[in-house]
């Protein structure tokens, strides 16, 4: 190789680029969802004349702003990176994508100065609220846009189109760009509305003054409707991505769901159920403080608890004994043993349409109960703690999902691949197995 | 002592580990947290007084 072929010692280049790359995602994700979910709650202040949104707003932007700093850095450490790291594979990535890339920079510049704006004139437009909201949309809509457009890159990589790589519209939209996306849209609330739910946990625990801790009771039930609302949709758009995968990748497909890698899965499953069963039980608890005693709503709360717990430990129950491998993990004599409970047809289907209905059922019954009103300021620490616990989890997830996406390309390591088929990972091309034509030139 | 442990730990596999990659995934693992545990609580430390 005449050029690029730097290493890194002991970590190497790939935990490198895994590094940025995901530390910046969780930045990322955090500031497009806060943005949205932050500007709705102005709204929302705006509409209702409920002091709490505009306080949640703009402490949120707030942070927003200081944060966007460590988010922009970690992406022009990681682009760095990349160029320095793996310069043939980037200079392709940059001629397949030259448009996507524009409009992503331009994209990116238009969230920096629309979100620095919104935050800044916020006293200034006081009186036209309604001309600042939608400044706090239009930043939320630039940065779901930069999303959109990493999107078509990240899925390229998976699933490339089968079409000339010059193909714009093609490439843009490969087999999985739509539903990552959607998977990503939906994600980015869900991730926000948790973290907020465990802040205001933390701090509901740690203040001392009772209108604080009215306002972070209240603060932990706003974040964990939009966690827990949002993430009992993914179920649905992740097997709509996953059966994206499977047409067009099926060799990733397989590492990953039934194959050695599988495990990330059974992974991704416990924190699902952790998060699940802690929302649930903060619900069911909450009902308790109902401004209108609702004790029949309650006992229906308590039931879905109940199934909620049987679905996710049906999700759990790995397909047979070879449960990590790559650690050598297994036991009964690994994939010697099934485990019939474990099969994806129909216990892991029975598992996640289960989850997704009893979530919707309970989170109806607490919306229903909340149009009513809660009394702030009583929930107990065990509730805060469950808060706590899905923030955290939902971080875990993150990572989890990271690298399953990434790891999918390598299936067997024969080799390990950046686009799937098409450029391996020591970023030789592969044109007799890569479905897109003319990576290698001519037309 | 730690390759030997790790090979043992990988015998039976199907799948070709080195005792350096399972390395690496928690050298990574502990590597993001850490950036972004860091970022946030230094996000959250200068901004606490306003």
């Amino acid at each position: 190789m005449p050029i690029g072929d730097l290493q890194v010692p002991v970590i190497g280049k790939n935990v490198v680029i895994a590094t940025l790359v995901q530390t910046h995602i969780l930045f990322a994700t955090f500031i497009i969802g806060a943005v949205i979910i932050a500007a709705t709650s102005e709204y929302l202040g705006m509409v209702t004349k409920q002091s709490r949104y505009e306080r949640f707003a703009r402490s949120l932007a707030r942070f927003v702003v200081l944060l966007f700093a460590s988010g922009a850095a970690l992406a022009i450490t990681f682009v760095l990176a990349l160029v320095t790291l793996f310069p043939i594979f980037f200079s392709y990535l940059q001629n397949i994508f030259f448009w996507v890339f524009l409009v992503e920079a331009f994209m990116f510049l238009g969230q920096i100065v629309i979100v620095y704006a919104w935050y800044n004139v916020w006293d200034k437009l006081a009186y036209r609220k309604s001309l600042h909201v939608v400044f706090g949309f239009v930043a939320g809509f630039f940065g779901l846009m930069a999303m959109t457009m990493i999107d078509a890159v990240a899925s390229f990589m998976l699933t490339p189109a089968e079409a000339q790589v010059s193909d714009v519209a093609r490439t843009f939209l490969n087999q999985t760009n739509i539903p990552l996306n959607m998977h990503r849209f939906v994600g980015n609330f869900s991730y926000v509305g948790f973290l907020v739910a465990g802040w205001a946990g933390w701090r509901y625990l740690r203040t001392t003054r009772e209108d604080d801790r009215e306002y972070y009771d209240w603060m932990g039930h706003w974040g964990i409707i939009w966690g827990f609302g949002f993430l009992i949709m993914q179920p649905i758009i992740g097997y709509g991505y996953l059966k994206g995968i499977r047409e067009s990748s099926p060799g990733a497909f397989e590492t990953i769901m039934i194959g050695e890698k599988s495990w990330v899965f059974n992974l991704l499953v416990l924190w699902l159920a952790v998060m699940s069963i802690a929302s649930t039980a903060y619900f069911v608890h909450k009902l308790r403080f109902a401004v209108k005693p609702m004790e029949f709503l309650r006992k229906l709360c308590v039931g879905a608890l109940g199934f909620m717990a049987l679905f996710t430990t049906l999700n759990l129950i790995p397909k047979d004994g070879n449960l990590v491998p790559q650690i050598g993990l297994i036991i009964l004599g690994g994939e010697q043993t099934p485990f019939p409970l474990g099969s994806m047809y129909p216990y892991k289907y029975i598992g996640l349409i289960g989850l997704m209905l009893v979530g919707v059922f309970v989170i109806a019954l607490y919306l229903r109960a909340s149009a009513t009103g809660f009394y702030w300021g009583r929930a107990s620490r065990w509730s805060q703690y469950a808060l706590i616990a899905c923030a955290l989890t939902v971080i875990l997830t993150m990572v989890t999902m990271g690298y399953t996406r990434e790891t999918a390309r390598r299936v067997d390591n024969d080799p390990g691949y950046l686009i799937y088929n098409c450029i391996t990972l020591e970023q030789e091309l592969t044109p007799q197995t890569c479905p897109a034509s003319g990576l290698e030139g001519g037309s | 002592m730690f390759y030997s442990l790790a090979l043992l730990l990988q015998e039976g596999t199907t799948a070709d580990p080195t005792p350096i990659g399972i390395a690496r995934f928690f050298i990574a693992f502990f590597l993001i947290l850490t950036l972004y545990s860091g970022a946030l609580g230094f996000t959250y430390w200068i901004s606490k007084d306003e």
